[in-house]
Protein backbone atom coordinates (compact mmCIF):
# COMPACT_ATOMS: atom_id res chain seq x y z
CA UNK A 1 0.00 0.00 0.00
CA UNK A 2 2.79 2.38 0.92
CA UNK A 3 4.59 1.53 -2.31
CA UNK A 4 1.44 2.34 -4.24
CA UNK A 5 1.17 5.70 -2.50
CA UNK A 6 4.77 6.59 -3.32
CA UNK A 7 4.25 5.62 -6.94
CA UNK A 8 1.18 7.83 -7.13
CA UNK A 9 3.03 10.77 -5.58
CA UNK A 10 5.96 10.27 -7.92
CA UNK A 11 3.58 10.21 -10.89
CA UNK A 12 2.02 13.46 -9.82
CA UNK A 13 5.26 15.32 -9.18
CA UNK A 14 6.62 14.09 -12.50
CA UNK A 15 3.96 16.08 -14.29
CA UNK A 16 4.80 19.34 -12.54
CA UNK A 17 5.52 22.17 -14.93
CA UNK A 18 9.16 23.15 -15.14
CA UNK A 19 9.05 26.88 -15.69
CA UNK A 20 12.57 28.08 -14.94
CA UNK A 21 13.38 30.46 -17.76
CA UNK A 22 16.70 32.26 -17.94
CA UNK A 23 15.13 35.68 -18.50
CA UNK A 24 14.50 37.87 -15.45
CA UNK A 25 12.33 40.88 -16.16
CA UNK A 26 13.39 43.98 -14.25
CA UNK A 27 11.16 44.70 -11.26
CA UNK A 28 8.30 47.05 -12.03
CA UNK A 29 9.09 50.09 -9.91
CA UNK A 30 6.38 52.33 -11.24
CA UNK A 31 5.63 53.89 -14.59
CA UNK A 32 9.20 55.19 -14.81
CA UNK A 33 11.86 52.53 -14.30
CA UNK A 34 15.17 54.30 -14.68
CA UNK A 35 17.65 51.52 -14.03
CA UNK A 36 20.34 53.21 -16.11
CA UNK A 37 20.09 56.41 -14.05
CA UNK A 38 19.55 58.73 -16.97
CA UNK A 39 17.03 61.01 -15.24
CA UNK A 40 17.17 63.05 -12.05
CA UNK A 41 14.74 62.13 -9.24
CA UNK A 42 12.72 65.28 -10.01
CA UNK A 43 12.46 64.41 -13.68
CA UNK A 44 11.39 60.87 -12.81
CA UNK A 45 8.68 62.12 -10.46
CA UNK A 46 7.38 64.62 -13.02
CA UNK A 47 7.21 62.01 -15.78
CA UNK A 48 5.62 59.49 -13.41
CA UNK A 49 2.97 62.04 -12.45
CA UNK A 50 2.20 62.86 -16.06
CA UNK A 51 1.81 59.21 -17.06
CA UNK A 52 -0.33 58.52 -14.02
CA UNK A 53 -2.67 61.39 -14.83
CA UNK A 54 -2.88 60.09 -18.38
CA UNK A 55 -3.83 56.62 -17.18
CA UNK A 56 -6.59 57.93 -14.93
CA UNK A 57 -7.99 59.80 -17.94
CA UNK A 58 -7.82 57.05 -20.56
CA UNK A 59 -6.90 53.83 -18.66
CA UNK A 60 -3.97 53.40 -21.06
CA UNK A 61 -0.74 52.40 -19.30
CA UNK A 62 2.48 53.92 -20.61
CA UNK A 63 5.75 52.93 -18.97
CA UNK A 64 9.38 53.88 -19.48
CA UNK A 65 12.34 51.58 -18.85
CA UNK A 66 16.05 52.28 -19.09
CA UNK A 67 18.51 49.48 -18.59
CA UNK A 68 22.21 48.79 -18.73
CA UNK A 69 21.87 45.16 -19.77
CA UNK A 70 19.51 43.23 -22.02
CA UNK A 71 20.64 39.86 -20.64
CA UNK A 72 22.03 38.79 -23.98
CA UNK A 73 18.75 39.33 -25.81
CA UNK A 74 18.02 41.65 -28.72
CA UNK A 75 16.17 44.84 -27.84
CA UNK A 76 13.06 43.42 -29.53
CA UNK A 77 13.06 40.23 -27.45
CA UNK A 78 13.97 42.09 -24.28
CA UNK A 79 11.09 44.54 -24.69
CA UNK A 80 8.45 41.95 -25.61
CA UNK A 81 9.43 39.69 -22.70
CA UNK A 82 9.45 42.54 -20.20
CA UNK A 83 6.07 43.68 -21.51
CA UNK A 84 4.68 40.16 -21.11
CA UNK A 85 5.92 40.13 -17.52
CA UNK A 86 4.58 43.60 -16.65
CA UNK A 87 1.27 43.14 -18.50
CA UNK A 88 0.86 46.80 -19.31
CA UNK A 89 -2.58 47.97 -20.41
CA UNK A 90 -5.99 46.81 -19.25
CA UNK A 91 -6.97 43.21 -19.70
CA UNK A 92 -9.02 42.70 -22.83
CA UNK A 93 -8.25 46.24 -24.04
CA UNK A 94 -4.47 45.75 -24.23
CA UNK A 95 -3.82 49.49 -24.18
CA UNK A 96 -0.27 49.39 -22.85
CA UNK A 97 2.89 50.87 -24.28
CA UNK A 98 6.50 50.48 -23.19
CA UNK A 99 9.41 52.71 -24.14
CA UNK A 100 12.78 51.05 -23.57
CA UNK A 101 16.28 52.43 -23.83
CA UNK A 102 19.29 50.23 -23.30
CA UNK A 103 22.71 51.80 -22.76
CA UNK A 104 24.08 48.38 -23.71
CA UNK A 105 24.43 48.75 -27.48
CA UNK A 106 22.54 52.08 -27.51
CA UNK A 107 19.11 50.84 -28.60
CA UNK A 108 15.61 52.24 -28.31
CA UNK A 109 12.37 50.33 -28.62
CA UNK A 110 8.73 51.35 -28.50
CA UNK A 111 6.70 48.21 -27.74
CA UNK A 112 3.03 48.71 -28.57
CA UNK A 113 0.26 46.69 -26.90
CA UNK A 114 -2.21 44.80 -29.12
CA UNK A 115 -4.97 47.30 -28.50
CA UNK A 116 -2.90 50.29 -29.61
CA UNK A 117 -1.51 48.77 -32.80
CA UNK A 118 -4.28 50.38 -34.83
CA UNK A 119 -3.67 53.85 -33.40
CA UNK A 120 0.13 53.53 -33.45
CA UNK A 121 1.19 51.34 -36.36
CA UNK A 122 4.86 50.41 -36.63
CA UNK A 123 5.51 53.25 -39.07
CA UNK A 124 4.18 55.77 -36.56
CA UNK A 125 6.20 54.20 -33.76
CA UNK A 126 9.31 54.40 -35.94
CA UNK A 127 8.63 58.05 -36.68
CA UNK A 128 8.28 58.86 -32.97
CA UNK A 129 11.42 56.90 -32.25
CA UNK A 130 13.48 58.79 -34.82
CA UNK A 131 12.01 62.24 -34.17
CA UNK A 132 11.37 62.33 -30.42
CA UNK A 133 13.73 59.78 -28.90
CA UNK A 134 16.77 59.86 -31.19
CA UNK A 135 16.09 63.51 -31.93
CA UNK A 136 16.73 64.47 -28.30
CA UNK A 137 19.08 61.81 -27.02
CA UNK A 138 21.51 60.17 -29.41
CA UNK A 139 24.72 59.52 -27.46
CA UNK A 140 26.65 58.70 -30.63
CA UNK A 141 25.90 62.19 -31.89
CA UNK A 142 26.66 63.72 -28.51
CA UNK A 143 23.08 64.50 -27.46
CA UNK A 144 21.97 63.10 -24.13
CA UNK A 145 18.76 64.90 -23.15
CA UNK A 146 16.88 61.76 -22.12
CA UNK A 147 14.36 63.75 -20.14
CA UNK A 148 13.30 65.65 -23.24
CA UNK A 149 13.36 62.43 -25.28
CA UNK A 150 11.05 60.49 -22.97
CA UNK A 151 8.76 63.48 -22.47
CA UNK A 152 8.44 64.17 -26.17
CA UNK A 153 7.84 60.52 -27.00
CA UNK A 154 5.27 59.96 -24.24
CA UNK A 155 3.54 63.22 -25.23
CA UNK A 156 3.37 62.07 -28.83
CA UNK A 157 1.88 58.66 -28.02
CA UNK A 158 -0.45 60.19 -25.40
CA UNK A 159 -1.82 62.61 -27.97
CA UNK A 160 -2.53 59.77 -30.41
CA UNK A 161 -4.14 57.57 -27.76
CA UNK A 162 -6.19 60.47 -26.35
CA UNK A 163 -7.60 61.30 -29.78
CA UNK A 164 -8.54 57.62 -30.24
CA UNK A 165 -10.38 57.70 -26.94
CA UNK A 166 -12.12 60.93 -27.91
CA UNK A 167 -13.40 59.18 -31.04
CA UNK A 168 -14.44 56.04 -29.18
CA UNK A 169 -15.04 56.63 -25.48
CA UNK A 170 -16.32 53.07 -25.10
CA UNK A 171 -12.69 52.02 -24.86
CA UNK A 172 -12.33 54.08 -21.72
CA UNK A 173 -15.55 52.86 -20.17
CA UNK A 174 -14.50 49.24 -20.68
CA UNK A 175 -12.26 49.57 -17.70
CA UNK A 176 -14.98 50.74 -15.34
CA UNK A 177 -17.23 47.86 -16.28
CA UNK A 178 -14.65 45.12 -16.08
CA UNK A 179 -11.98 46.17 -13.71
CA UNK A 180 -13.35 45.67 -10.21
CA UNK A 181 -15.12 42.33 -10.63
CA UNK A 182 -12.07 40.99 -12.41
CA UNK A 183 -9.84 41.88 -9.48
CA UNK A 184 -12.22 40.16 -7.08
CA UNK A 185 -12.33 37.01 -9.21
CA UNK A 186 -8.56 37.02 -9.50
CA UNK A 187 -8.02 37.36 -5.77
CA UNK A 188 -10.53 34.64 -4.92
CA UNK A 189 -9.05 32.40 -7.60
CA UNK A 190 -5.59 32.99 -6.23
CA UNK A 191 -6.60 32.23 -2.64
CA UNK A 192 -8.44 29.06 -3.62
CA UNK A 193 -5.56 27.91 -5.82
CA UNK A 194 -2.93 28.61 -3.20
CA UNK A 195 -5.01 26.94 -0.51
CA UNK A 196 -5.72 23.85 -2.58
CA UNK A 197 -2.14 23.46 -3.71
CA UNK A 198 -0.98 23.93 -0.15
CA UNK A 199 -3.37 21.22 1.01
CA UNK A 200 -2.18 18.98 -1.78
CA UNK A 201 1.52 19.49 -1.41
CA UNK A 202 1.62 19.64 2.37
CA UNK A 203 -0.50 16.67 3.25
CA UNK A 204 -1.27 14.98 -0.05
CA UNK A 205 -3.27 11.80 -0.08
CA UNK A 206 -2.76 11.04 3.59
CA UNK A 207 -4.28 14.33 4.63
CA UNK A 208 -7.16 13.86 2.26
CA UNK A 209 -7.74 10.42 3.71
CA UNK A 210 -7.70 11.76 7.25
CA UNK A 211 -10.18 14.48 6.39
CA UNK A 212 -12.36 11.89 4.70
CA UNK A 213 -12.22 9.67 7.79
CA UNK A 214 -13.26 12.50 10.11
CA UNK A 215 -16.10 13.49 7.83
CA UNK A 216 -17.24 9.88 7.67
CA UNK A 217 -17.15 9.47 11.45
CA UNK A 218 -19.01 12.67 12.14
CA UNK A 219 -21.52 12.32 9.32
CA UNK A 220 -22.73 8.82 10.10
CA UNK A 221 -21.46 6.13 12.42
CA UNK A 222 -21.70 3.71 9.56
CA UNK A 223 -18.63 1.68 8.57
CA UNK A 224 -19.54 1.56 4.88
CA UNK A 225 -20.03 5.31 4.58
CA UNK A 226 -16.84 5.92 6.49
CA UNK A 227 -14.84 3.61 4.24
CA UNK A 228 -16.20 5.37 1.20
CA UNK A 229 -15.33 8.75 2.67
CA UNK A 230 -11.78 7.63 3.38
CA UNK A 231 -11.48 6.33 -0.13
CA UNK A 232 -12.81 9.51 -1.73
CA UNK A 233 -10.64 11.59 0.59
CA UNK A 234 -7.51 9.72 -0.46
CA UNK A 235 -8.39 10.05 -4.14
CA UNK A 236 -9.22 13.74 -3.85
CA UNK A 237 -6.02 14.37 -1.91
CA UNK A 238 -3.97 12.54 -4.50
CA UNK A 239 -5.60 14.20 -7.44
CA UNK A 240 -5.83 17.71 -6.07
CA UNK A 241 -3.35 18.95 -8.67
CA UNK A 242 -5.33 18.05 -11.80
CA UNK A 243 -8.39 19.52 -10.12
CA UNK A 244 -6.59 22.77 -9.41
CA UNK A 245 -5.44 22.83 -13.00
CA UNK A 246 -8.99 22.21 -14.13
CA UNK A 247 -10.15 25.14 -12.03
CA UNK A 248 -7.33 27.20 -13.51
CA UNK A 249 -8.70 26.48 -16.99
CA UNK A 250 -11.35 29.11 -16.51
CA UNK A 251 -8.74 31.87 -16.69
CA UNK A 252 -8.83 32.51 -12.97
CA UNK A 253 -5.50 33.43 -11.52
CA UNK A 254 -4.05 35.14 -14.57
CA UNK A 255 -4.07 38.82 -13.99
CA UNK A 256 -1.94 41.85 -13.47
CA UNK A 257 1.80 42.12 -13.59
CA UNK A 258 4.19 43.01 -10.81
CA UNK A 259 3.10 45.84 -8.62
CA UNK A 260 4.71 48.71 -6.83
CA UNK A 261 3.68 50.95 -3.98
CA UNK A 262 4.89 54.50 -4.54
CA UNK A 263 5.61 57.14 -1.91
CA UNK A 264 1.99 58.20 -1.50
CA UNK A 265 0.90 54.59 -1.14
CA UNK A 266 -0.54 54.43 -4.64
CA UNK A 267 -0.05 51.08 -6.29
CA UNK A 268 0.90 50.75 -9.90
CA UNK A 269 0.68 47.38 -11.55
CA UNK A 270 0.01 46.12 -15.03
CA UNK A 271 -3.68 45.75 -15.83
CA UNK A 272 -3.25 42.42 -17.62
CA UNK A 273 -2.65 43.68 -21.16
CA UNK A 274 -0.54 41.98 -23.81
CA UNK A 275 1.64 42.78 -26.78
CA UNK A 276 2.82 40.74 -29.72
CA UNK A 277 6.01 42.40 -30.87
CA UNK A 278 4.44 45.44 -32.56
CA UNK A 279 6.25 48.76 -32.48
CA UNK A 280 9.66 49.92 -33.60
CA UNK A 281 13.26 49.71 -32.51
CA UNK A 282 16.69 50.70 -33.69
CA UNK B 1 -26.90 -0.96 -1.27
CA UNK B 2 -24.04 -3.07 -0.10
CA UNK B 3 -20.64 -1.71 0.84
CA UNK B 4 -19.15 -2.94 -2.43
CA UNK B 5 -21.72 -1.14 -4.51
CA UNK B 6 -21.11 2.14 -2.67
CA UNK B 7 -17.39 1.86 -3.30
CA UNK B 8 -17.95 1.04 -6.96
CA UNK B 9 -20.25 4.05 -7.31
CA UNK B 10 -17.64 6.25 -5.64
CA UNK B 11 -14.95 5.06 -8.02
CA UNK B 12 -17.15 5.75 -11.03
CA UNK B 13 -18.06 9.26 -9.86
CA UNK B 14 -14.44 10.17 -9.15
CA UNK B 15 -13.24 8.67 -12.43
CA UNK B 16 -15.87 10.62 -14.38
CA UNK B 17 -14.86 13.81 -12.62
CA UNK B 18 -11.25 13.41 -13.59
CA UNK B 19 -11.99 12.33 -17.12
CA UNK B 20 -14.12 15.43 -17.53
CA UNK B 21 -11.51 17.83 -16.15
CA UNK B 22 -8.63 16.21 -18.04
CA UNK B 23 -10.56 16.24 -21.28
CA UNK B 24 -11.45 19.91 -20.89
CA UNK B 25 -7.85 20.72 -20.13
CA UNK B 26 -6.73 18.93 -23.27
CA UNK B 27 -9.31 20.67 -25.44
CA UNK B 28 -8.35 24.10 -24.08
CA UNK B 29 -4.64 23.53 -24.62
CA UNK B 30 -5.19 22.07 -28.06
CA UNK B 31 -7.13 25.20 -28.92
CA UNK B 32 -4.32 27.39 -27.56
CA UNK B 33 -1.83 25.60 -29.83
CA UNK B 34 -4.05 26.15 -32.86
CA UNK B 35 -4.61 29.81 -32.13
CA UNK B 36 -0.86 30.23 -31.61
CA UNK B 37 -0.06 28.84 -35.05
CA UNK B 38 -2.95 30.76 -36.56
CA UNK B 39 -1.51 34.04 -35.24
CA UNK B 40 1.82 33.00 -36.79
CA UNK B 41 0.10 32.47 -40.15
CA UNK B 42 -1.70 35.81 -39.91
CA UNK B 43 1.51 37.72 -39.30
CA UNK B 44 3.23 35.97 -42.21
CA UNK B 45 0.31 36.86 -44.48
CA UNK B 46 0.42 40.41 -43.22
CA UNK B 47 4.06 40.69 -44.17
CA UNK B 48 3.32 39.25 -47.60
CA UNK B 49 0.74 42.01 -48.02
CA UNK B 50 3.33 44.67 -47.26
CA UNK B 51 5.90 43.48 -49.76
CA UNK B 52 4.31 44.69 -53.03
CA UNK B 53 4.25 48.24 -51.64
CA UNK B 54 7.87 48.03 -50.66
CA UNK B 55 8.85 46.67 -54.07
CA UNK B 56 6.97 49.38 -55.93
CA UNK B 57 8.49 52.10 -53.75
CA UNK B 58 12.02 50.87 -54.45
CA UNK B 59 11.12 50.45 -58.14
CA UNK B 60 10.21 54.12 -58.24
CA UNK B 61 13.86 54.98 -57.62
CA UNK B 62 15.67 51.97 -59.04
CA UNK B 63 13.59 50.55 -61.86
CA UNK B 64 16.53 48.93 -63.60
CA UNK B 65 17.39 46.59 -60.69
CA UNK B 66 14.82 44.14 -62.01
CA UNK B 67 16.67 40.98 -60.89
CA UNK B 68 16.16 41.60 -57.20
CA UNK B 69 12.48 42.48 -57.69
CA UNK B 70 11.90 39.14 -59.40
CA UNK B 71 13.65 37.27 -56.59
CA UNK B 72 11.53 38.97 -53.95
CA UNK B 73 8.31 38.36 -55.86
CA UNK B 74 9.13 34.70 -56.38
CA UNK B 75 10.15 34.14 -52.74
CA UNK B 76 6.99 35.92 -51.60
CA UNK B 77 4.83 33.62 -53.72
CA UNK B 78 6.49 30.56 -52.16
CA UNK B 79 5.78 31.84 -48.66
CA UNK B 80 2.21 32.50 -49.76
CA UNK B 81 1.87 28.87 -50.85
CA UNK B 82 3.51 27.43 -47.74
CA UNK B 83 1.41 29.52 -45.36
CA UNK B 84 -1.90 28.83 -47.04
CA UNK B 85 -2.74 25.61 -45.18
CA UNK B 86 -5.19 24.48 -42.56
CA UNK B 87 -3.95 25.56 -39.13
CA UNK B 88 -4.61 22.14 -37.60
CA UNK B 89 -2.27 20.61 -40.18
CA UNK B 90 0.41 23.19 -39.50
CA UNK B 91 0.10 22.71 -35.75
CA UNK B 92 0.65 18.96 -35.99
CA UNK B 93 3.13 18.63 -38.80
CA UNK B 94 6.76 19.62 -38.20
CA UNK B 95 7.57 19.11 -41.89
CA UNK B 96 5.05 21.79 -42.91
CA UNK B 97 6.46 24.08 -40.24
CA UNK B 98 9.96 23.49 -41.57
CA UNK B 99 8.84 24.20 -45.14
CA UNK B 100 7.22 27.44 -44.07
CA UNK B 101 10.25 28.51 -42.08
CA UNK B 102 12.56 27.79 -45.03
CA UNK B 103 10.35 29.70 -47.44
CA UNK B 104 10.52 32.67 -45.07
CA UNK B 105 14.26 32.44 -44.79
CA UNK B 106 14.67 32.63 -48.53
CA UNK B 107 12.25 35.56 -48.60
CA UNK B 108 14.31 37.26 -45.90
CA UNK B 109 17.47 36.71 -47.90
CA UNK B 110 15.99 38.34 -51.01
CA UNK B 111 14.48 41.18 -48.97
CA UNK B 112 17.95 41.72 -47.56
CA UNK B 113 19.23 42.15 -51.12
CA UNK B 114 16.40 44.56 -51.89
CA UNK B 115 17.29 46.69 -48.89
CA UNK B 116 20.95 46.57 -49.87
CA UNK B 117 20.00 47.91 -53.31
CA UNK B 118 17.96 50.66 -51.69
CA UNK B 119 21.00 51.69 -49.65
CA UNK B 120 22.58 52.92 -52.89
CA UNK B 121 19.89 55.52 -53.43
CA UNK B 122 20.15 58.33 -50.87
CA UNK B 123 16.85 59.88 -51.99
CA UNK B 124 15.05 56.57 -51.51
CA UNK B 125 16.60 56.13 -48.07
CA UNK B 126 15.17 59.49 -47.04
CA UNK B 127 11.74 58.76 -48.53
CA UNK B 128 9.17 58.85 -45.70
CA UNK B 129 7.03 56.17 -47.32
CA UNK B 130 10.05 53.89 -47.63
CA UNK B 131 11.02 54.51 -44.00
CA UNK B 132 7.52 53.64 -42.80
CA UNK B 133 7.38 50.52 -44.93
CA UNK B 134 10.66 49.43 -43.43
CA UNK B 135 9.24 50.03 -39.95
CA UNK B 136 6.14 48.01 -40.77
CA UNK B 137 8.17 45.21 -42.23
CA UNK B 138 10.58 45.10 -39.30
CA UNK B 139 7.66 45.21 -36.84
CA UNK B 140 5.86 42.42 -38.64
CA UNK B 141 9.00 40.32 -38.78
CA UNK B 142 9.30 40.73 -35.04
CA UNK B 143 5.63 39.78 -34.61
CA UNK B 144 6.23 36.63 -36.65
CA UNK B 145 9.11 35.66 -34.38
CA UNK B 146 7.05 36.35 -31.26
CA UNK B 147 4.06 34.42 -32.63
CA UNK B 148 6.23 31.42 -33.53
CA UNK B 149 7.81 31.43 -30.07
CA UNK B 150 4.38 31.53 -28.43
CA UNK B 151 3.00 28.77 -30.66
CA UNK B 152 5.89 26.52 -29.69
CA UNK B 153 5.42 27.39 -26.04
CA UNK B 154 1.72 26.47 -26.29
CA UNK B 155 2.74 23.18 -27.93
CA UNK B 156 5.19 22.38 -25.14
CA UNK B 157 2.52 23.25 -22.60
CA UNK B 158 0.09 20.89 -24.32
CA UNK B 159 2.65 18.07 -24.36
CA UNK B 160 3.55 18.58 -20.73
CA UNK B 161 -0.09 18.54 -19.69
CA UNK B 162 -0.80 15.52 -21.84
CA UNK B 163 2.01 13.57 -20.20
CA UNK B 164 0.68 14.07 -16.65
CA UNK B 165 -1.43 11.50 -14.81
CA UNK B 166 -4.33 10.78 -15.27
CA UNK B 167 -4.49 13.01 -18.35
CA UNK B 168 -2.24 10.65 -20.30
CA UNK B 169 -4.90 7.93 -20.06
CA UNK B 170 -7.71 10.28 -21.08
CA UNK B 171 -5.59 11.61 -23.96
CA UNK B 172 -4.89 8.06 -25.14
CA UNK B 173 -8.57 7.13 -25.14
CA UNK B 174 -9.78 10.37 -26.76
CA UNK B 175 -7.06 10.42 -29.40
CA UNK B 176 -5.06 13.49 -28.37
CA UNK B 177 -1.61 12.73 -29.72
CA UNK B 178 1.60 14.31 -28.55
CA UNK B 179 2.29 17.28 -30.83
CA UNK B 180 5.52 17.41 -32.78
CA UNK B 181 7.05 20.72 -33.77
CA UNK B 182 9.99 21.76 -35.84
CA UNK B 183 12.66 23.29 -33.67
CA UNK B 184 14.97 25.37 -35.81
CA UNK B 185 18.60 25.27 -34.84
CA UNK B 186 20.13 28.46 -33.49
CA UNK B 187 21.94 28.76 -36.82
CA UNK B 188 18.73 28.53 -38.83
CA UNK B 189 16.97 31.08 -36.70
CA UNK B 190 19.77 33.55 -36.88
CA UNK B 191 20.98 33.51 -40.46
CA UNK B 192 19.09 35.75 -42.83
CA UNK B 193 17.14 38.26 -40.85
CA UNK B 194 16.69 41.41 -42.81
CA UNK B 195 18.94 44.24 -41.75
CA UNK B 196 16.76 47.29 -42.23
CA UNK B 197 19.66 49.68 -42.22
CA UNK B 198 19.65 49.78 -38.45
CA UNK B 199 22.74 50.62 -36.55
Amino acid sequence: MRKLLYTAIALLTFGLPASASAFQAPALQGRVNDYANLLTPDQRAALEGKLKAFESKTSAQIAVLTTTSMQGLSIDEYAVKTFAEWKLGQKGVDNGLLIVYSTDGDHYRIEVGYGLEGAIPDGKAGEILRRDLRGHADPKKGTRDFNAAFNAATDAVSAIIASEYAKDPSGASLRKKDYTPLIVVMVIGLIVTVFLSFVHFAVGGVGGGAIGAVVGLVGALNPAAMLLCIFIGVIVGLFARPLIIAIGESDIGTGGGGGFLDSVGDAFSGGGGGSGGGGASD
Amino acid sequence: MSKGKWIALGIIVVALLFTWSSYNGLVNRDEAVNSGWSEYQNQIKRRNDLIPNLVSTVKGYAAHESGVFEQVTEARAKVGQAVNIDVAKLANNPMLQKKLLEAQQSLNASLGRLIAVAENYPQLKADQVFLKLQDELAGTENRIAVARGRAIKATQDFNRYRRGFPTNIVAGVTGFERKQYYEASAEEQRVPTVDFGKR
